[in-house]
């Protein structure tokens, strides 16, 4: 773990007061964790996460937010204790196949990705002779399973960018002539580094978690509801949001462009000229999506968009 | 949605950085609501430059499908009747209801035509009343379980009783109707005071009184009831306390001299019912931070989730630009309502009171055992309380601490109106 970084004083003595609270709630008892060997854990996980300068408070405060039953149950299983490898199987083994399942969404790589997983968690890599489980760098910070259905996408995505870069080459080379020579700009003086700029600027002023909304929803096609849950708040929360933010950013790069001597109605024109070659850009970041049935039901929805969408008055 | 130009997107993609990602665990921790805010902000600005780790987050959220029973905070209609245990034990209690009113009308044929008389007589001196009163024998059956000691306070709303005794067995018909209403116990209290008012009338009453004192005759119609589930005991109660006041009113002194033992007997399966009300539902909450409800002492484990509408279908219609507002609009239709996973730390449960707090100063108070929810904002002089609400103390039901993960301890006198913060 984390040995390079030293044991803050506070966090050292927010371990003592807790420890004996927090060993007792954890269940170690049970499971073959000693208290001292319990600390140490506690120490790991608080000194990987916790800023050099906190304070007391500040690290009771983390400490009391870890999950320490189930750090305890991950760490004892790591160790090796049977009890603790019965629990984990009883309550995991299932699981842990339909959510591979839900991430792959298809049987056999579902299957394959539980299984690599189950290997990982075992401790096929050994360092030094001893075998390392992966379930040892479980830190209890969030829940158990939402740890085991994270590292399952972690590999899936892994896994997939693997695979796409084998195959990129020739659909780059496809694509690349369609795209190579996008029709100049008809009647617009706006030049592309100008508006990238501005976009930049734009872009830069909002807050990171609206930068994440506008990614997740426009730059991946998450569907609002997914893109809520990410950020565990209401879907029509999201929604408004989205809504305020695209009409925002569109009124800040108008009035940038304004400022820099561009007629309203050239600057206009720059944007919607954008939107309607919109499509030729999203096709091809929506060529990288993972999913071929979102892929089709994203285009289908562009065409309809692009045949409804007002031409612009010049 | 409106559309966002494209060199937008281009310029959004094109920030991505290539710091080291978070690890599973923070990742799986901002998931879950459970970070500290100086965390949440690194990992929001890393999500937000990074696809890869957004596409890890999206993958590895918790199936909305999981969400097992839902209690709305608007409406709590419908959700109640969804649980097996309580559909089952509504069966069954309309069923015993049924056959013990069979049993009694037969019973009561061979018996005494005396009985019938003296009630028949009684009722037909009521205008409105009597060819139903004729029909429905077994409505005026429920007289025998007068016990005398209200015989007393009877008289002057004999009428009006007498009079809605008809509307009430045409409505035995919507008995079922009452099986759905979301809280049982509010129904025990309604149908008494109902009860003791001025007639059963009105909508909220008419369907749940009637049949509650339907299967009232037979003394053993409690008992039975009492051993499958403490929701139906709820309905046992209603229907005794429903006996005792619809019956209040017609006497024949005939017939409470016959039935003399009986109420005896009801009073103290009323005792063993109100016992079994009190044995208060458990509460917990699950590795996922979802709220669990047991209503049999721990065997099953039910999610309740507060606030939320289940998802009817996903679709990733449009995730683009919808250019136009039809488009939009749609949008909006199909992508129902995505249930939101909250993510609860704390609980704390006293009597029917329960409190549940958890991520993002989420807190949560239920008067009744959970059938409705407010959602409490705890503010002092202005500031609202933040952060992640950690424990949950409560001494009695009105003095309670609560903790957030900044280390605030947030104190409430009177049952969360007001808070103090230290």
């Amino acid at each position: 773990m984390s040995a390079s970084k030293p044991i803050v004083a506070p966090v050292q003595s927010a371990i003592a007061d807790l420890v004996v609270d927090l060993y007792g709630k954890s269940g170690c008892k049970n499971l073959g964790l000693t208290r001292e060997s319990f600390a140490a854990i506690l120490c790991d996980v608080a000194t990987k996460y916790l800023p050099a300068e906190a304070t007391l408070s500040e690290a009771r405060a983390f400490l009391l937010t870890l999950r320490v039953d189930e750090l305890a149950l991950a760490r004892a299983c790591a160790a090796g204790d049977n009890s603790a490898w019965d629990i984990f199987l009883t309550r995991y083994r299932e699981k842990l196949y339909h959510y591979a399942l839900r991430i792959a969404r298809e049987n056999s790589a579902a299957r394959d990705l539980a299984d690599s997983l189950y290997a990982e968690l075992y401790g096929t890599a050994t360092r030094n002779g001893e075998r390392i489980s992966k379930l040892a760098s479980f830190t209890g910070r969030g829940s158990l399973e939402g740890w085991l259905r994270t590292v399952l996408a972690q590999e899936f995505v892994n896994r997939y960018r693997r695979s796409k870069r084998l195959v990129s080459l020739n659909e780059e080379i496809e694509e690349g002539s369609q795209f190579v020579a996008p029709e100049p700009e008809p009647a617009s003086s706006v030049d592309s580094y100008r508006l990238e700029s501005l976009t930049d600027a734009a872009l830069a002023a909002l807050p990171s978690e609206d930068r994440l909304i506008l990614a997740a929803y426009y730059l991946d096609g998450r569907p609002l509801a997914e893109v809520a849950r990410m950020l565990g708040v209401h879907e029509s929360t999201i929604s408004r949001k989205v809504e305020k933010l695209a009409k925002s950013l569109r009124k800040k790069i108008l009035t940038g462009m304004m400022l820099q001597g561009i007629g309203r109605r050239e600057a206009e024109e720059a944007l919607e000229v954008d939107v309607r070659d919109l499509q030729v850009n999203i096709r091809r970041s929506l060529a990288q999506e993972p999913f071929a049935a979102a892929f089709s039901e994203e285009k289908n929805a562009l065409h309809f968009q692009q045949k409804s969408a007002p031409r612009v008055k010049s | 949605m409106p559309d966002v130009p494209k060199f937008v997107l281009k310029r959004l993609k094109e920030t991505a950085g290539v710091e080291s990602h978070p690890d599973a665990d923070l990742l799986t921790a901002f998931a879950e609501q459970s970070l500290l805010e100086s965390e949440r902000a690194r990992v929001i600005e890393h999500l937000s430059r990074c696809g890869e780790c957004r596409e890890v987050v999206a993958l590895a959220l918790p199936a909305s499908e999981d969400v097992a029973v839902t209690v709305s905070l608007r409406t709590a209609r419908g959700s109640w009747s969804g649980w097996p245990i309580l559909r089952w034990s509504l069966a069954i209690v309309g069923l015993v209801a049924l056959t013990s009113v069979g049993i009694l009308q037969y019973r009561q044929r061979h018996q005494t035509n005396q009985t019938l008389n003296a009630v028949l007589t009684a009722q037909n001196q009521k205008p409105a009343a009597p060819e139903l009163a004729n029909q429905q024998p077994p409505t005026s059956f429920q007289l025998q379980e007068i016990p005398p000691q209200t015989k007393s306070t009877a008289p002057p709303e004999a009428r009006k009783k007498a009079q809605s005794i008809p509307q009430d067995t045409s409505a035995k018909d919507k008995s079922t109707r009452w099986l759905r209403e979301p809280y049982p116990a509010s129904g025990v209290s309604r149908a008494v005071g109902s009860g003791t008012g001025a007639g059963i009338s009105g909508g909220s009453a008419d369907g749940r009184a009637p049949a509650a004192a339907a299967p009232a005759p037979s003394p053993s119609v409690p008992q039975q009831a009492v051993v499958s589930s403490p929701s139906e005991t709820v309905q046992v109660d209603s229907q005794a306390a429903a006996a005792v006041t619809t019956t209040e009113s017609q006497v024949s002194d005939q017939l409470v001299q016959d039935q003399k033992e009986r109420p005896s007997k009801d009073v103290s399966s009323i005792n063993t019912i109100l016992d079994a009300v009190k044995a208060s539902p458990r509460w917990s909450i699950s590795s996922k931070g979802a709220l669990q409800r047991s209503l049999d002492a721990g065997n099953t484990w039910v999610e309740i989730n507060i606030d939320s509408e289940l998802t009817a279908s996903r679709s990733r219609l449009a995730g683009i630009a919808g250019n136009t507002k039809e488009v939009s609009n749609a949008n909006k239709k199909v992508k129902a309502q995505q249930s939101l996973s909250a993510s609860f730390r704390a609980l704390t449960a006293f009597g029917t009171e329960v409190w549940a707090g958890g991520s993002a100063a989420m807190l949560y108070h239920s008067g009744d055992s959970g059938a409705h929810w407010t959602r409490v904002l705890p503010s002092s002089s202005g500031v609202p309380l933040t952060g992640n609400v950690t424990s949950i103390e409560f001494s009695d039901p009105r003095h309670g601490t609560i903790t957030t993960s900044s280390g605030e301890r947030w104190i409430t006198p009177d049952a969360g109106q007001t808070w103090s913060r230290q």
